[in-house]
């Protein structure tokens, strides 16, 4: 039986936030969220700041508002905090978390630092490893049903081909993110509690409206292209619209972008289906390739299209700041991999997803969609002459 | 009714001196400071811009006080003063800091270059009768406060005509131009490779171009502000030189590639060109430095004609001394950073070509219609 209370951390968050509207939407579960307060709103007041907008955001049916209001609750805590900052009194006393109703709930761990620079080491680990610990020990505590993990596909790193839903190896990773993913993961899976470990691709916006809360993966990638843009504007008017740089890419491998709902959708139907402990590929069968990818983002950011080398010896001077800029992204460019969805299509039957087709068109359509709003938040800094 | 302070000199017509940076100009503004009639203004937009950074704080639109103009020139800047604090002190700052009162952090502006390079030997004591002097001036223009200014240091130097030079004052060929028409302009270009190469390794612009690269990443100027909301975008090396976290060794240890300063030279030079368009062929003097350096004493002399003032042997003698030779180097760069620098260097060469082929067509018709011997 599926559980009737759902604990989630990241709830705020992009993958967190789309778990939570399927979880209302497909169940008729209690949904408990940790959230840590801001200075102006309460947890409560952050988590429907966020789920309510999303509600017309993704067009999902407006009874989900009342549902968010009647269903879900968040308490203050920081997952950085031992057992995540929630005291034995708000766990197991006040209205309306008694703890009757969080025991034995299934938690959801969608909370990270998508953090990846070295300068940010401490925080990576503190948030995706000691975080996950905090997790796992309030998770302990309250007895949950099964701990979900919200992961990456690409802790695969450096590895290509077919990657199988198995325990990521520490020796194929690319940087400290897919690192402290691992580590989280080995956390998760060693602590004698009921597991999954679900392993998204690169999440973008909703499948149908296109909308994303994210800044993140191919939000993050464009916004470093539209900032390289603006670099180049203000080193020499006209030259984002000259200069052609070349990136180390496998143009012609796949590149795992797969639209939240996709990834959410999946994720609660595992829980619904109360899939077996295991690893999920909650990927897109359907991948594009990474040269479409790349050119979605090079147009909105208004940069001619990029050339291709599987070399870095070809690149040069200013190639290379490009890289250093979005180095991050390498790993979902370079030593390109199909994800093994094996676990996830035996659990799911036809309720997998039969994949999302990325065309270059509906690329250039999410990447503008973030640019606009980016654009809006921050014009490109004026320029002294 | 105030004067109008433009039009109240007569003699010499004042010079600029305009290039991208590392084109020799500092060598010029030498060369003008052994003239016994011309007033050497050395890099005064330079540090009153904070390298290029604070181009609006120092042409302010309205008409300014005396006092506020007085702390455009003496108020120290945050990027200089930050360098100075780190021991990395520009060839072109000359303040004796051993002698003087100032310390690394609280250089004024025209400290750093200006004032020492007119008096070497009490600049502190030149800067305050200055101060004292400018504080009393009326509200006016900014450009009507740096004529007083320049009148001023004229009466103390006994000289007929002031010559800026500020290294990178391309970038503001338009506010100087504006500024000041009745400005004669000396434009001094140098091998955009090797100008490149220069700036790459020069402290000055490797500050600027990091500022640039900063400021595009945060969305914010990290100088004039202490909003980091974008801070995780920033590379670590771009993060590690932040004001708050600046050291020399990062700053030392910065990747700025001579490529992409190319770029910017290009930029300044095909933006520049297109202000110079605007400008009387007859009160615009090119000069390229290599000429200068292969043939010293007649470019000095064009100079001098050009300013109108005496040429005599001894200044050109003396003013010739200065010149050293300066072989090329970027000829010693590996083959695969020598094409991106040339390629980047391209858009810049060829509108230096093509400016120089209009001059040269306007030269000849103006030459077939003004009547021989005759000026105007």
């Amino acid at each position: 039986m599926s559980a009737n209370h759902h604990v989630v951390t990241g709830g705020t968050g992009f993958v967190g936030s789309a778990v939570i509207l399927e979880l209302l939407a497909t169940t008729s579960a209690q949904i408990t969220a940790i959230v840590r307060p801001n200075e102006l709103q309460t947890a409560t007041e952050r988590l429907h700041g966020v789920l309510i907008p999303l509600v017309a955001d993704y067009q999902l049916p407006e009874e989900l508002i009342s549902e968010i209001a009647n269903r879900t609750r968040a308490i203050a805590g920081d997952i950085e905090q031992p057992r995540c900052g929630i005291s034995d009194i708000v766990i197991t006393a006040p209205e309306p978390f008694r703890a009757a109703q969080l025991e034995g709930a299934e938690l959801w761990h969608c909370a990270a630092s998508l953090q990846y620079q070295d300068r940010h080491r401490d925080q990576i680990n503190r948030t995706n490893v000691d975080g996950t610990a905090n997790v796992v020990e309030l998770a302990k505590e309250i007895e949950c049903s099964v701990f979900n993990y919200v992961s990456t596909a690409y802790v695969a790193g450096n590895q290509t081909g077919l990657i199988r839903p198995q325990p990521a190896s520490a020796d194929n990773v690319n940087n400290l993110y897919e690192l402290s993913k691992i580590a989280a993961e080995l956390i998760v899976t060693t602590s004698g509690l009921p597991f999954r470990v679900l392993r998204p691709g690169v999440v973008i916006g909703h499948s149908e409206t296109l909308n994303a809360i994210s800044s993140d993966g191919l939000y993050g990638f464009t916004r470093s292209l539209v900032k390289f843009a603006n670099l180049l504007e203000r080193t020499q008017p006209g030259l984002s619209d000259t200069l052609q740089v070349t990136m180390v890419a496998d143009a012609d491998g796949g590149i795992d972008l797969v639209p939240v709902d996709i990834v959410a959708r999946e994720a609660v139907a595992l829980s619904r289906l109360q899939s077996p402990e295991n690893y999920y590929h909650l990927t897109n069968p359907t991948p594009p390739l990474i040269g479409v990818a790349l050119e979605a983002a090079f147009s909105s950011a208004g940069l001619r299209n990029p050339l291709f080398s599987a070399d870095c010896q070809a690149l040069n001077p200013t190639d290379r700041k490009l890289q250093a800029r979005t180095d991050f992204y390498s790993s979902y460019i370079v030593n390109a991999k199909r994800f093994d969805r094996s676990t996830v299509i035996e659990a799911l039957g036809q309720q997998a997803s039969a994949g999302s087709v990325l065309d270059l068109d509906t690329l250039i359509q999410y990447c503008n969609r973030y640019v606009e709003g980016l654009n809006a938040r921050q014009p490109a800094a004026a320029v002294n002459r | 009714m105030s004067p109008n302070p433009a039009s109240e000199s007569t003699g010499p017509s004042p010079l600029l001196v305009l290039g991208t940076g590392r084109c020799g100009s500092t060598l010029v503004s030498e060369i003008v400071s052994l003239h016994p009639s011309l007033l050497s203004v050395s890099e005064l937009f330079s540090f009153t811009t904070d390298l290029g950074n604070r181009i609006e704080r120092a042409f302010p639109a309205e008409p300014i006080s005396g006092e506020k103009f007085w702390r455009t020139m003496a108020e120290p800047q945050p990027r200089q003063s930050l360098l100075l604090r780190h021991g990395l002190a520009m060839p072109e700052v000359l303040y004796p800091w051993d002698q003087g009162r100032f310390t690394f952090g609280g250089c004024p502006p025209i400290m750093n270059a200006m004032i020492p390079h007119l008096d070497c030997n009490d600049p502190d004591d030149l800067f305050d009768r200055l101060g004292l002097a400018m504080r009393a001036n009326p509200t006016v223009p900014m450009p009507d406060h740096l004529r007083i200014m320049f009148r001023w240091l004229q009466s103390e130097t006994n000289t007929a005509a002031w010559v800026e030079r500020s290294g990178g004052s391309l970038r503001i060929a338009h506010r100087l131009i504006a500024a000041f028409p009745e400005a004669k302009i000396v434009h001094l270009v140098r091998d955009g490779r090797d100008t490149a190469l220069s700036m790459s390794r020069h402290i000055g612009f490797r500050m600027a171009l990091l500022c640039g690269l900063q400021t595009e990443t945060l969305g914010v100027d990290p100088f004039e502000t202490g909003d980091r909301t974008d801070e995780a975008d920033l590379t670590d090396e771009l993060a590690g030189l932040l004001p708050e976290n600046f050291s020399r060794q990062s700053f030392d240890e910065f990747d700025l590639p001579a490529s992409l300063c190319a770029h910017y030279w290009s930029g300044e030079i095909v933006q520049g060109l297109n202000v110079l368009a605007s400008v009387h062929p007859e009160h615009l003097l090119t000069i390229r430095y290599e000429d200068l350096l292969r043939t010293p004493e007649r470019i000095i002399e064009s100079l001098g004609n050009f300013a109108d003032v005496e040429i005599a042997d001894d200044w050109v003698r003396r003013a010739a001394d200065l010149v050293r030779p300066q072989p090329p180097r970027w000829n010693q760069l590996p083959p695969d950073e020598l094409i991106a620098l040339e390629s980047a260097c391209a858009p810049g060469t060829d509108a230096l070509a093509r400016f120089a082929e209009r001059s040269r067509e306007q030269s000849l018709s103006l030459a077939c219609k003004t009547p021989t011997g005759s000026r105007n």
